[in-house]
């Protein structure tokens, strides 16, 4: 019941937006005998944009400098933890605090990441970003990108899987206006794999449509706890399913500042040639944003609401309640959701112009009976620094509660941790 | 997992006929063609959809035409908006 009331509740809020944005929100202002577009560049000329028609675009040049790019971002932080841990004891609770602690290089969020780009020709694009965070160099994402005709592109490689629009649009630090990533995006296992997808945009009428559909290695499921896990970049498909994901968006308006979005993923998950071979998992999302920006202020909204399911399977118990009875099962759908708010002034003071608020709260419950579970509640808020369009120097602030609760069966006791986190960040796209 | 997808069905169907009323909503007071648009006006209202609009001046117009190519995978606009826009971008 809950869930069609927050259905019916975006789709009412959905034509509310879309109507309030047939009108053009991006605001062009007149000085002299130029014209200004106000947000972001208040100096930018767009006297140009009246010109009749574009003129064509340059032929390409058979120079190395011309086809090749590097760019890519960089993050670096500073954070301060204050952490709280509770147990429920028949006696009362146990509160103990744990040692405050403080930061240079923010472990978890530090991120220098360069990209390449070629452009083989005017059809095929080839992209790498590998990635240094967390202690290990990794990989974004590798891929070749073929434009085959207007409105579908074909991928092959290494890829972000097109599954809610967190990882593969806003997780760059210049671009999420906080310093932390929301714990329904992090928890989740979808992230980057070895396939093929197939995407593009087409207007029909007076909106416009996307679609972005991938079919990949798939996810692994560990015989243990019943987890499943996207593979490493390195691994060997564990089955011979292949696992498909998709999405669809929709842009009601004519602005293009109203995107609505539904995911869906299928696809096995356990070893082949196990007792888990037949063991499977469904995802879906919908997410949701509104950007806007007349003056005085620019808007943006943005949400994402995940679940994960993975069909039932028993997994053995490592300290069974009795020597009988040494498995254990549970219902293994875990769900999420994260919504951000965040707003900037447009005025002419400097300062002020480059200033953005945001807020965010976000939330993730793990499977309830598994080895794993744990909810997972998180408020951020934070003040942006735009010193460029892409160069931004962050200061926020995070409230963490994670519990665990008792599970008898597993003999796993509750914990209840809190954390108050004070992140200072600096990223740049360069 | 069958009660699991019967409730999930009924959740996409209310979820399409939202879209629906919205498009409907959405749809009645429209009467400017996104192809109409100049390549200023869709750099404002497609590039700042995930992030800041680029400034003109961050790259070349050979660059351009790469992030032009390499923004259309993740915004997934047409390519009658990329060209408009990357030909503003160029200027
Ligand atoms: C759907 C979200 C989205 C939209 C819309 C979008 N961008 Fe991006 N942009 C990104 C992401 C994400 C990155 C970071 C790099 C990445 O993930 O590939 C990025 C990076 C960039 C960069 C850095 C260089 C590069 O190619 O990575 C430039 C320049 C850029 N965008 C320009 C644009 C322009 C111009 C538009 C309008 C056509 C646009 N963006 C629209 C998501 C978006």
């Amino acid at each position: 019941m809950k869930q069609y009331i927050t259905i019916i509740t975006i789709a009412l809020l959905t034509s509310t937006f879309a109507k309030a944005q047939t009108k053009d929100t991006i605001e062009v202002q007149k000085i002299g005998d130029k014209y200004y577009v106000i947000v972001d560049h208040p100096k930018v000329d767009t006297t140009k944009q009246f010109a009749p028609a574009p003129a064509p675009p340059p032929t390409i040049s058979k120079t190395f400098d011309s086809h090749f790019m590097v760019v890519g971002l960089a993050t670096i932080g500073f954070l301060n933890t204050w952490s709280v841990n509770k147990v429920n004891t028949p006696t009362g609770v146990v509160s103990t605090k744990l040692p405050t602690t403080n930061s240079f290089g923010d472990v978890a969020h530090y991120e220098f990441s360069p990209m390449f780009l070629w452009r083989h020709s005017d059809n095929i694009l080839v992209e790498f970003e590998p990635s240094f965070s967390n202690g290990s160099l990794g990989v974004n994402w590798a891929d070749i990108t073929y434009f085959a005709y207007p409105g579908v592109i074909l991928r092959a490689g290494y890829i972000v899987l097109p599954f809610g629009t967190y990882n593969k649009r806003l997780a760059a630090g210049w671009i999420c206006k906080l310093p932390t990533d929301p714990v329904s995006i992090t928890s989740s296992p979808v992230g980057s794999d070895w396939g093929i997808e197939l995407e593009g945009g087409q207007q029909t009428g007076k909106m416009k449509v996307n679609y972005d559909v991938a079919l990949t290695n798939g996810f692994t499921l560990s015989a243990t706890d019943g987890s499943i896990a996207n593979p490493d970049v390195n691994a060997v498909d564990n089955n011979l399913g292949k696992t498909v994901t998709g999405r669809f968006g929709w842009l009601p308006a004519l602005n293009s500042g109203v995107e609505i979005g539904a995911s869906g993923l299928w696809g096995k998950a356990g070893d082949a040639n196990t007792a888990y071979k037949n063991v499977s998992t469904a995802m879906g999302a919908l997410d949701f944003q509104w950007v806007y920006a007349k003056k005085p202020v620019a808007i943006n909204i943005k949400a994402e609401a995940d679940m994960q399911y993975v069909t039932n399977a028993s997994y053995s118990n490592p300290n069974p309640p009795t020597v009988s009875d040494t498995t254990y099962t549970y219902k293994n759908l875990s769900y999420g959701y994260y919504g951000m708010f965040s707003i900037r002034p447009i005025v002419a003071d400097k300062f002020f112009r480059n200033v953005e608020f945001a807020v965010r709260y976000s939330s993730y419950q793990s499977p309830k009976g598994s080895a794993f579970e744990n909810r997972q509640d998180q408020i951020s808020a934070g003040v942006c620094y735009w010193i460029n369009w892409r160069t931004v120097f962050k200061i926020g602030y995070e409230n963490l509660i994670t519990t665990n609760p008792d599970n008898n069966e597993l003999a796993i006791t509750n914990l209840k941790n809190t954390q108050n986190i004070l992140y200072v960040q600096f990223s740049v796209q360069f | 997992m069958k009660a699991i997808f019967n409730k999930k069905i009924t959740f996409v169907i209310i979820g399409l006929l939202g879209m629906v009323l919205a498009v409907t909503v959405s749809g009645c007071k429209v009467n400017e063609a996104i192809s109409s648009k100049t390549g200023a006006q869709l750099w404002g209202e497609n590039c700042r959809r995930c992030h800041n609009a680029p400034d003109p001046n961050t790259f070349s117009p050979e660059q351009w035409k790469t992030v032009g190519m390499h923004m259309q995978t993740r915004a997934l606009i047409t390519n009658v908006e990329r060209d408009k826009i990357v030909a503003f971008l160029q200027q």
